[in-house]
């Protein structure tokens, strides 16, 4: 059998595949389109027509549903009892919230600093981190002469970092609560 | 004659069945070494006589390194021409495969003993001299 008719039949059975697991991240989606490509190419090379590998499979949404669930993705359609699903939903909503507020407060954090080291490109006098009676604050203030600004031009250096420190610690705070969500399922 | 619906139900019971057991062997499998899917599912079927489908190794095997119990990571095979995705137990798969093991030893022998049971009785029923 030629290689053409092969990816004639293999091909859209594999973006039909690509497009049932469009909820996976884009990685993990690749890497099942490149093992299970890798396998079927195999299975054909060994003489096994492409009609024959592919009835072991399935139908492309169905092989999809099954890697699906046993990847902890979508759930399983069989019934649980309210209390165990309650404490799972409670349990995973409590991670989630608690990333959410986490992620929430980097963001703020961060958009807050990038958004005094903006303003102080306009009005360097009146931007930045100051010291006065009520304390410590980062922003802008109306009269300079009530404060002591701090950080000078440190603040752009300082704003590049929060934002990439709260792009990473973010990222991560996300994945680990994604992780710890999936295992509760 | 069973109806559908049974029959269904036995066939997923059994599909349940053979998972659980397609699990074990491939933990074990695995601790010999890093090993592909195509790989595991040949030996799956040549050496435990597990008929898995061919598209039930993978999704398996996803569910095992969810579980953090195998790590995979991509190389070529011997050829150097096509990418194989090889998976390797970890710590918790090795821990995991000994927890099984002795599961699975605790419900043989317990099965075993019981269906010794229920022959010994046939036999006294088909020969009561």
């Amino acid at each position: 059998m030629g290689k053409d008719r092969e990816s004639k039949l293999i091909d859209p059975w594999l973006e039909r595949l690509e497009a049932a697991l469009a909820t996976l991240p884009a990685g993990e989606r690749d890497d099942i389109l490149k093992e299970t490509r890798s396998h079927l190419a195999a299975r054909i090379d060994s003489g096994r027509t492409p009609d024959e590998v592919l009835a072991g499979f399935g139908p492309a949404e169905g092989y999809a549903r099954t890697l699906l669930l046993e990847s902890g993705t979508v759930e399983p359609a069989r019934s649980r009892s309210l209390s165990s699903s309650l404490v799972r939903l409670t349990f995973r909503s409590i991670v989630a919230a608690g990333a959410f507020f986490i992620v929430a407060l980097l963001a703020a954090s961060a958009l807050s600093v990038a958004q005094t080291a903006l303003y102080k490109l306009g009005n360097p006098a009146q931007a930045g981190l100051w010291r006065g009676h009520g304390g410590f604050f980062i922003g802008v203030i109306d009269d300079p002469h009530h404060g002591h600004e701090l950080l000078g031009k440190w603040i752009f250096p300082l704003a590049v970092l929060s934002v990439v420190l709260a792009w990473l610690v973010g990222r991560w705070v996300v994945r680990r609560a994604l992780k710890i969500i999936a295992r509760a399922r | 004659m069973p109806s559908d619906k049974r029959l269904v139900v036995d066939i997923g019971q059994r599909a349940q069945f053979l998972k659980g057991l397609a699990e074990l062997a491939m933990l074990s499998l695995l601790d010999e070494g890093p090993q592909y899917g195509l790989e595991l599912l040949d030996r799956l079927r040549r050496e435990a006589g597990i008929d898995l489908a061919e598209g039930t190794i993978y999704p398996l095997l996803h569910r095992l390194e969810k579980g953090e119990m195998t790590r995979s990571e991509w190389r070529l095979d011997q050829d150097g021409t096509r990418p194989r995705k090889y998976y390797a137990l970890t710590d918790r798969g090795r821990k995991e495969l000994a927890s099984q093991l002795i599961e699975w030893r605790r419900l043989s022998t317990a099965l075993s003993s019981f269906l010794k049971r229920g022959k010994s009785k046939w036999v006294k029923t088909a020969n009561p001299n």
